[in-house]
């Protein structure tokens, strides 16, 4: 994946437990500084390692580390560069979702190695949300659980995500908006 | 085939389009460039919002749209930038639009959403692009100020190792200057064999040290820059043999045989640092006497090229030594890094000197060159390009004026009479060709013995007194000199010392031993010129 993602991933762990912590962890994956270029493409393989990495320096299952991670690139995103871009995607949790697609598909424009996910609202309630998600990566439900959740806090809203399960093209999330 | 659009679907298809009448005023404008740019209002005025960058040049509302050439305008405050068709339609006529945001940031007051944009309008992605650029750029600063910040970081604390080590190196030294002396002391007493053997141990190892440590000094100096190298004129072909002269003495004792070749040219006088050309000069002989075993070390000294009024001069040794291959080349020139470990305890030496000695020659501007094939010798050349340095013309090139004491002893009738106390013919003759004409006579003493003996009351009027030199030097001479002025109260004679040392320490040296004055060498016209003026100076003003 893009070297923003490593960024933040490193911005998580060093907010968590400072330079020292995140020496570590770059000992342990093996990862380099030049590994870090927001710009650049690297392969699924190195941010793989360097989630692992994360997970076994903070103590923390790999599911664990997805969630956490996918909170913390809501925040990460709102606080950085690309607060625009959140900030266009929409006002409430609703009109976001709806938009998640193509604002990855635009980003391809710029970061033509990319291979961004695709999103697909499948049905509206009035406290919920349908969601669909087709990657051609595996593995990262808990990544997108933790990615939602973060949307929520991010909106001032308490809720639960879960994974519904595989449908006809992707996976199925649900979103249930409380109180 | 006319397809004419109702507001709704013009809205829709191209939200960020703008009409314009005849007189050049907003009759409209879509609603996403509504929502960024509130000023840009119907009725007014396109140029008072906009800058027009094409069709460049004077508008011509008609032509125009009859070209239907595309319009490109610029907000004139934000980062909106608009280019597209100019379609003619009535009453008014528009301007058909892809809008691009260059900084999103810009967006932020705007309150513009991806939902205004229709699904068909690509603008969103060039603005969501423009977005992650954005980003990239500001992180390549981020990086790039990281960049510079790491690199004074890393220069700061290199530089405050080498002031550290140059300190160190200092602190040992005084310290180590005691044990040497001592021991030199101890060793001239009676001792028992097994004693003197071990007493002189202790000698040889506090002289390696006292070489590592004057090497980790040099070295030192180089990387924190604060090498200060001098410039004046030398004689070249007198400066390698006096560099080489130990040497020979070192080849005599292993039993190779030393050559000196002074080629043509090698006689001239250039202008440089004399003791760094020696020191790299002596330090590649060293090597070549230490790396060979049997056979010769041969020097030679040429002036390869003459651009004008530099000299392109090469320094050569080679040797019949062991010799190296390219990766204990590679190896040689790295500061505390030697060709081979076995090598430091086999021959001994600090592996510093060659790093120092390629470090001083590319601070002279110039460079040290090797070849070898092992076991067959090796080859090192110094490439140093200097200015010529007539010593004659430099000298009086560079003096101006007269000097003050020549009127005073015009009016007495007699020339200022100097002693010149100074063990090296080339300094004597530097002073003699500095003061010539200057109303001066030069009695020359060539060591502080003969400078004690040729001092006679009121028989000169100033004594220059070199502080290094055999026999008895001038530290020793001055004490002598002023205390015979004490015992028969005569007037003491102004004496400035000269010192190849420009160190706080031999300035106090200098002052205790009762000199008036310290002039630093290599001498030029004006330091001797002005050192003799402020030592009359300051003993007028005592007296
Ligand atoms: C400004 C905000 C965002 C930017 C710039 C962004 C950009 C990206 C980029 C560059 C990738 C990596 C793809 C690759 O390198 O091949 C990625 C992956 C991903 N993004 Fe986003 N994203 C943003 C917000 C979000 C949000 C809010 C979600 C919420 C669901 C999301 C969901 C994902 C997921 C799940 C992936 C993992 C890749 C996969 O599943 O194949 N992103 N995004």
């Amino acid at each position: 994946m893009y070297g923003m993602i490593h960024r933040a991933a490193r911005d998580m762990v060093r907010s968590a437990g400072g330079d020292e912590l995140w020496d570590r962890i770059l000992l342990q994956s093996g990862l380099k500084d030049d590994e870090f270029v927001s710009a650049l493409a690297y392969p699924d393989e190195t941010t793989f390692r360097l989630i692992g990495a994360v997970a076994a320096e903070m103590n923390l299952s790999l599911e664990e580390a997805l969630g956490q991670f996918g909170r913390y690139w809501i925040t990460f995103a709102h606080a950085s560069s690309y607060s625009p871009l959140m900030k266009m995607a929409g006002d409430d949790l609703f009109g976001f979702c709806e938009n998640l697609d193509r604002m990855h598909a635009s980003i391809k424009i710029s970061l033509p190695d990319v291979d961004v996910p695709s999103f697909r609202v499948i049905e509206t309630g009035d406290a919920s949300i349908r969601i669909g998600y087709l990657s051609s990566r595996a593995g990262l439900e808990p990544f997108v659980i933790g990615l939602f959740e973060g949307l929520l806090d991010h909106f001032n809203q308490t809720g639960e995500v879960t994974c519904v399960g595989p449908i006809d093209q992707g996976i199925e999330f649900l979103i249930q908006i409380k109180g | 085939m006319v397809v004419r659009l109702d507001e709704a679907q013009l809205n829709l298809i191209f939200p960020a389009h703008i009409r314009i009448g005849p007189d050049l005023s907003i009759l409209s404008v879509g609603p996403s460039l509504h929502r960024l740019m509130p000023g840009a209002r119907p009725g007014v005025r396109l140029s008072d919002q906009f800058l027009i960058e094409r069709p460049r040049g004077a508008v011509d509302f008609a032509a125009w749209v009859r070209a239907r050439a595309p319009l490109q305008i610029r907000a004139l405050t934000g980062p909106i930038f608009l280019r597209g068709l100019v379609l003619a339609d009535e009453p008014g006529f528009l301007l058909c639009v892809s809008h691009v945001v260059s900084d999103m940031a810009g967006l932020e007051a705007s309150g513009l959403r991806m939902t205004d944009f229709s699904e068909a309008d690509s603008s969103l992605s060039a603005i969501l692009s423009a977005g992650v650029q954005a980003s990239m750029i500001a992180e390549s600063r981020e990086l790039m100020r990281d960049l510079a910040t790491a690199r004074d970081d890393a220069l700061a604390a290199s530089q405050a190792k080498s002031a550290f080590l140059a300190n160190m190196s200092h602190e040992i030294r005084t310290p180590l200057n005691g044990v040497v002396g001592v021991v030199g002391a101890l060793a001239r007493t009676d001792l028992t064999p097994a004693q003197r053997e071990m007493v002189q141990l202790v000698v040889t190892s506090g002289q390696t040290l006292e070489r590592l440590l004057s090497d980790i000094l040099d070295l030192s100096k180089v990387e924190a820059g604060q090498l200060g190298l001098e410039s004046a004129p030398f004689c070249l072909s007198s400066a390698i043999e006096d560099a080489v002269r130990l040497m020979r003495v070192r080849a005599d004792d292993k039993g190779l045989a030393f050559g000196l070749d002074l080629g043509p040219g090698a006689g001239a006088w250039v202008i440089g640092d004399v003791v760094r050309v020696k020191q790299v000069v002596s330090n590649l002989v060293s090597n070549a006497i230490k790396f060979t075993t049997e056979g010769r070390v041969d020097v030679t000294v040429s002036v390869r090229n003459t651009r004008g009024d530099d000299l392109e001069i090469a320094v050569e040794v080679r040797d019949t030594g062991i010799g190296f291959d390219a990766e204990a080349r590679e190896r040689m020139f790295q500061r505390f890094a030697q060709g081979d470990g076995s090598i430091t305890r086999r021959f001994g030496g600090t592996g510093l000197g060659l790093a120092i000695s390629q470090a001083l020659a590319e601070a002279m501007g110039g460079e040290i060159r090797v070849s070898s094939v092992p076991g067959s010798g090796s080859h090192f050349a110094l490439n140093l390009t200097l200015r010529r340095g007539d010593l004659e013309s430099e000298i009086q090139g560079q003096s101006d004026g007269a000097p003050s004491w020549l009127d005073e002893v015009s009016a007495a009738g007699r020339a200022l009479r100097i002693l010149l106390v100074e063990d090296h013919p080339i300094n004597q003759q530097v002073v003699r060709l500095i003061l010539e004409g200057q109303g001066v006579e030069i009695t020359t003493a060539n060591d502080g013995l003969e400078a004690v003996n040729l001092f006679q009351p009121d028989s000169f009027d100033i004594i220059l007194m070199d502080m290094q030199m055999p026999v008895m030097d001038g530290l020793k001479a001055t004490r002598l000199i002023r205390e015979r002025e004490q015992v028969e109260a005569l007037a003491p004679v102004p004496i400035a010392m000269l010192t190849a040392n420009a160190m706080e320490e031999h300035r106090q040296a200098a002052q205790a031993a009762g000199a008036d004055f310290h002039i630093s060498k290599p001498l030029t016209p004006e330091s001797l010129i002005m050192g003799i003026e402020a030592t009359l100076a300051a003993v007028q003003r005592v007296g």
